[in-house]
C-alpha cells in the first residue's frame, strides 16, 4: 500500500535450443516485462519460419471463426449476458514446441478448412443466384406493361433490338435525334412509366452503329432481357418458382453452416487463440539477441516472483542458464515498470489511478486515499439513500455476474458498491429518500441538514472538504519530496501551500477566538513568502506567474463547490419529479383515478432517470476533482505501467510438456 | 417593473437559455454519435453517454426555475412579492432575476461541451479506451455552469431566503 510493488531486473543467457520453451514458460507465467537487450555485439533475434506461419494462420483462422460465429445458433448478447456472462470452458493444449504446434494446427486446418470453405462458397453462390433472380423478376415486372413475348425483344440476325428506359424530358429529343440519324428506318414502342419512358427500339443491323452514339448521348439505360420464353407474366411465375427453390437451398446451406458451427466453432476458436498467442510471442523476439548457439533476454519482474521464476528457468534449461537478478539503480528510475500494490478491497480503485497514469517508482501511490475520497465525493454528490440503494444493487449484481472474469466491469462495479455505501449514509444524514418524496407524502423525515434550505452550510462543508483534500495532497507531496532528497522543492512548492491552507483554517477559527488572528497572519505570510520564492526561478515571468498560480489555487479550491452543486442537483431533480407526481396524483376521470396510474409510472421513470443522470454526474465530477484538483497538488502520474509478457487465455490452457 | 415580471423573467431565462444551449450541445454531439454508430453499432452505449453530457445545463436551469418559483411562492401558496410599492419586494425579485440570468448564461457552456463531446465520440469510435478521458474533457466545460449554479444559489438563499 502507498508504494508500488518492488521490482527487480533480470538478465538471462542460455542455449538457443531452450529459447522456445523458455519464452513459452515466461509467456504463460506472465510476470516478466521483456525489454530490448542493448548489446551491440550480438545480432537481434527475429521470428523464424514457424512463427511467421503462426502469424499467417492466426489471420486465416480468424476468418473461419468469424464465419462460424455468424452462424451460431445461440444468439448471445443482450442484458442477461452483460449481467451474467457465461463462464468459458478452458481446453488444455500440451505444448511440446512451436514446430509441433504448427503441425497440429495444419492438421486441423486440413480437416476443417475445405469443409468450411465449401459451405461458405455454396452460401455465397446461392446468395448471388438469388440476387440475380430477384433482379430478373424486377425487369420482367417492368416489361409486363408491354405484354409482348420476351423472345421478340431479343436481337435477330437482321434486326438489333434495344430495350431501355430514358428520362421523361429527354424522350422527345432522343426520338428526333434518331430520326435525323437513321431516318424512318426504325420502329419504336414506348410506354410511359412514372418519371421515365420504357422504350423498345428496333433497328436494322447496319443502322445500329449510327444509332448507338445517340442512345448514349441521351443516357438510355439498357435492360438485359432475361432468359426464357413466353410473356413477362408467365416468366415471372417461372422465376418465382426458381426463387423459392433457391431460397430453400439457401436455408439448407444455412443449416449446414449451423451444423459446421456447432461442430467446429469451439475448436476453431481454440486454435485461433493458440495462434494469436504465438503471434504475440513472435513480436517479442526482436527484443532478444542471439549468437549461433546462445540467446539473451532482459526484463523486469516483481521481486516477490523472483524465486519461482528463477527456479522455473533452471528446471527448463536443465541448469544451463546464466541468470542475473539486480535491484534497480537510481539512474534507472525512468525505466522501472510500475505495478501497483494494494490490499484486495482497494485493488479495483487502481483502475482509476492507472487511467490517469501510474506513479514513478519513488513516488506515492494515491490509490488507497483515492479509494476513500472518491467514494466519499461520489456519495456527497449523489446524497440519496434510495439512489444509493439502486446503485448498490446494480453493482452487487454485476460483481456476482462477473466474479469469474474479474474484468473492467467487475472492478468498476466494486467502485460503485463502495460509493453506494457513502451515498446511502449521506442520504440518511441529509434525510433524502427519492428526494423529498417522503416529506410530500406527509411523513416526518429526520435529517441533520437540508441540502436545499441549508445550501450555504452545505457549501461551507464542501469548501472545507476541499481544503482538507488539498492539504492531504500537499502533505503527501512534501513527504515524498523530503524522502527523495528534494528539500528545496519540498519547502517551496509543498510547504508553502500547506502553510497557506493552515492560515485559511486559522482565519476561520479566529472569528470565535480573536487571539488566533495574528498567528494566522504570520503563517499566511510565511507560506506566501515561500510561494513567491518558488516562483522566482521563472525569472522575468515570476510576477505574472505569482498572480496566475495564486488564483489558480483559489480556483482549484472553489472548484470543490461542485460537491454542493451536484448534491443540490440531485435533490432538485428528485424534487421536480416529486412535485410533478403530486400535481397529477389527484386527477380523476369519472371514477377512474388516472392520476394514480400515471403518477406511479412518472415516479418510477423519473426517479430512475434521475438516478442514472446524477450517478453519471457524480462519477465524472468526483473523478475530475481527483485528476485535476487533487493530483495537481503532488502527483505526476508519469511512471511506466508494468506490461508483462503474458498470454491471453480465455478458452485455452497451455501445459508445457518437455522431456526433462 | 412589477416584481412578477422580474421573477418570471428570472425563471424563464434560467430554464430557457440553459435549455436552448443544451439542445444545441446535444445536437452537435448527437450528429457525431449517429456517425459513430454507423461505423460500428458497438459505439452506441459510449456515444449515448457522451451525447447526454451537455444535457446537465438544462437540468441546472430547471432546478433554478423551480427554486425561483418556490422562494417567490408561485409554487405552493401565493406570490409573496405582489406589492410593487414595497421596495423590498422589488429588490428580492430583482435578485431572483439575476440568479436566473446567471444560470441561463453560464448554461451556454453546453454548446462548447457539445463540441467536446462530439470530438470525444469520434475518438471513442476509433479507440474505446479513450471513453473516460473523453468524459473528463467534456466535464471541464461544465465547471462554468456549476459555478453559475453555485452563484445563483448563494444569491437566492442569502438575498431572498426560503
Amino acid at each position: 500500500m502507498f508504494k508500488p510493488e518492488e521490482m527487480a531486473k533480470i538478465d538471462i543467457i542460455s542455449l538457443g535450443r531452450y529459447k522456445d520453451r523458455l519464452l513459452t514458460y515466461l509467456h504463460e507465467k506472465g510476470v516478466v516485462e521483456v525489454r530490448e537487450v542493448d548489446v551491440k555485439l550480438a545480432q537481434k533475434d527475429a521470428p523464424n519460419e514457424f512463427y511467421r506461419k503462426a502469424a499467417s494462420y492466426s489471420i486465416s483462422i480468424s476468418r473461419l471463426v468469424d464465419f462460424l460465429r455468424a452462424h451460431r445458433k445461440e444468439a448471445g448478447g443482450g442484458l442477461k449476458e452483460f449481467l451474467f456472462p457465461p463462464e468459458k470452458e478452458k481446453r488444455t493444449y500440451r505444448y511440446k514446441s512451436i514446430e509441433q504446434l504448427i503441425k497440429d494446427v495444419e492438421a486441423f486446418l486440413e480437416k476443417v478448412e475445405p469443409e468450411i470453405k465449401a459451405v461458405e462458397g455454396k452460401l455465397n453462390a446461392t446468395q448471388t443466384e438469388i440476387e440475380r433472380i430477384k433482379a430478373n423478376i424486377a425487369i420482367l415486372e417492368l416489361l409486363s406493361v408491354l405484354n409482348i413475348e420476351v423472345d421478340y425483344l431479343k436481337s435477330t440476325d437482321m434486326l438489333e433490338i434495344v430495350v431501355g428506359t430514358v428520362e421523361r424530358d429527354r424522350y422527345r429529343a432522343l426520338m428526333e435525334d434518331l430520326k435525323e440519324v437513321v431516318g424512318q428506318r426504325f420502329v419504336s414502342v414506348s410506354k410511359e412509366l412514372k418519371d421515365k419512358y420504357l422504350l423498345v427500339l428496333v433497328f436494322l443491323k447496319g443502322d445500329y452503329e449510327k444509332a448507338n452514339p445517340v442512345l448514349a448521348k441521351h443516357s438510355l439505360e439498357r435492360i438485359e432481357i432475361p432468359e426464357g420464353t413466353g410473356t413477362p407474366r408467365d416468366l415471372i411465375i417461372e422465376y418465382n418458382k426458381k426463387l423459392r427453390e433457391k431460397e430453400e437451398e439457401l436455408e439448407k446451406v444455412r443449416k449446414e453452416a449451423e451444423w459446421l458451427s456447432e461442430q467446429y466453432y469451439n475448436e476453431t476458436a481454440f486454435y485461433h487463440e493458440l495462434m494469436e498467442n504465438e503471434r504475440d510471442k513472435a513480436t517479442i523476439l526482436s527484443n532478444l539477441v542471439r549468437t549461433n548457439m546462445t540467446f539473451a533476454l532482459t526484463g523486469w519482474l516483481p521481486k516477490k516472483n523472483v524465486p519461482e521464476v528463477v527456479e522455473g528457468i533452471k528446471q527448463l534449461t536443465e541448469n544451463k542458464a546464466y541468470i542475473n537478478i539486480k535491484d534497480p539503480k537510481p539512474e534507472e528510475l525512468d525505466e522501472i515498470p510500475i505495478k501497483l500494490k494494494n490490499p484486495k478491497f482497494i485493488e479495483p480503485f487502481e483502475m482509476l489511478t492507472e487511467m490517469f497514469g501510474v506513479p514513478k517508482y519513488n513516488e506515492f501511490d494515491p490509490t488507497p486515499i483515492m479509494a476513500f475520497t472518491y467514494s466519499f465525493f461520489f456519495g456527497f454528490m449523489l446524497t440519496d439513500f434510495m439512489y444509493g440503494l439502486i446503485v448498490g444493487i446494480v453493482a452487487a449484481i454485476l460483481i456476482k455476474g462477473h466474479r469469474h472474469l474479474r474484468d473492467g466491469t467487475w472492478r468498476f462495479a466494486h467502485i460503485l458498491l463502495f460509493s453506494s455505501f457513502f451515498t446511502m449514509s449521506l442520504g440518511i444524514i441529509f434525510g433524502s429518500y427519492f428526494g423529498n418524496a417522503l416529506d410530500l407524502a406527509g411523513f416526518h423525515v429526520p435529517r441533520l441538514l437540508d441540502t436545499m434550505r441549508g445550501a450555504l452550510t452545505v457549501l461551507e462543508i464542501a469548501l472545507a472538504i476541499g481544503l482538507v483534500h488539498m492539504f492531504i495532497g500537499y502533505t503527501l507531496g512534501f513527504i515524498v519530496k523530503i524522502k527523495n532528497g528534494e528539500l528545496k522543492d519540498a519547502l517551496l512548492e509543498q510547504l508553502s501551500w500547506m502553510l497557506i491552507i493552515s492560515a485559511v483554517v486559522l482565519f476561520v477559527i479566529s472569528e470565535n477566538h480573536p487571539g488566533l488572528a495574528t498567528a494566522a497572519k504570520g503563517i499566511f505570510g510565511a507560506g506566501f513568502v515561500l510561494f513567491v520564492l518558488s516562483e522566482l526561478k521563472n525569472g522575468g515571468l515570476a510576477a505574472l506567474l505569482i498572480i496566475s498560480d495564486f488564483f489558480g489555487f483559489v480556483g482549484n479550491w472553489l472548484s470543490y463547490a461542485r460537491l454542493m452543486a451536484l448534491a443540490l442537483a440531485t435533490s432538485g431533480i428528485a424534487m421536480v419529479v416529486n412535485i410533478l407526481v403530486q400535481m397529477i396524483w389527484g386527477i380523476k376521470i369519472g371514477p377512474l383515478s388516472i392520476g394514480l396510474a400515471l403518477g406511479v409510472v412518472l415516479f418510477i421513470g423519473g426517479q430512475f432517470f434521475s438516478t442514472a443522470i446524477n450517478s453519471l454526474g457524480a462519477f465524472v465530477h468526483s473523478l475530475r476533482l481527483h485528476y485535476v484538483e487533487f493530483f495537481g497538488t503532488f502527483y505526476s502520474g508519469e511512471g511506466r505501467k508494468f506490461e508483462p509478457f503474458r498470454a491471453k487465455r480465455e478458452i485455452s490452457k497451455l501445459e508445457l510438456d518437455v522431456e526433462a | 417593473m412589477d416584481p412578477i415580471v422580474y421573477v418570471s423573467l428570472g425563471a424563464a431565462l434560467a430554464a430557457g437559455i440553459a435549455g436552448a444551449a443544451s439542445s444545441f450541445g446535444v445536437g452537435i454531439a448527437g450528429a457525431a454519435a449517429a456517425g459513430a454508430v454507423a461505423e460500428d453499432e458497438k459505439n452506441f452505449k459510449n456515444a449515448l453517454i457522451l451525447e447526454g453530457l451537455p444535457m446537465t445545463q438544462s437540468i441546472y436551469g430547471l432546478i433554478t426555475l423551480f427554486l425561483i418559483l418556490m422562494v417567490s411562492g408561485i409554487l405552493g401558496g401565493g406570490f409573496k412579492f405582489k406589492n410593487p410599492n414595497d421596495i423590498d419586494n422589488i429588490i428580492k425579485s430583482a435578485i431572483l432575476l439575476g440568479a436566473g440570468l446567471t444560470v441561463g448564461l453560464t448554461g451556454l457552456s453546453a454548446i462548447p461541451q457539445g463540441i467536446i463531446s462530439a470530438a470525444g465520440i469520434g475518438a471513442v469510435a476509433k479507440n474505446p479506451k479513450t471513453f473516460t478521458q473523453g468524459i473528463i474533457f467534456a466535464a471541464m466545460a461544465e465547471t462554468m455552469a456549476i459555478f453559475g449554479l453555485v452563484g445563483a444559489l448563494i444569491m437566492i438563499v442569502t438575498g431572498v431566503g426560503f
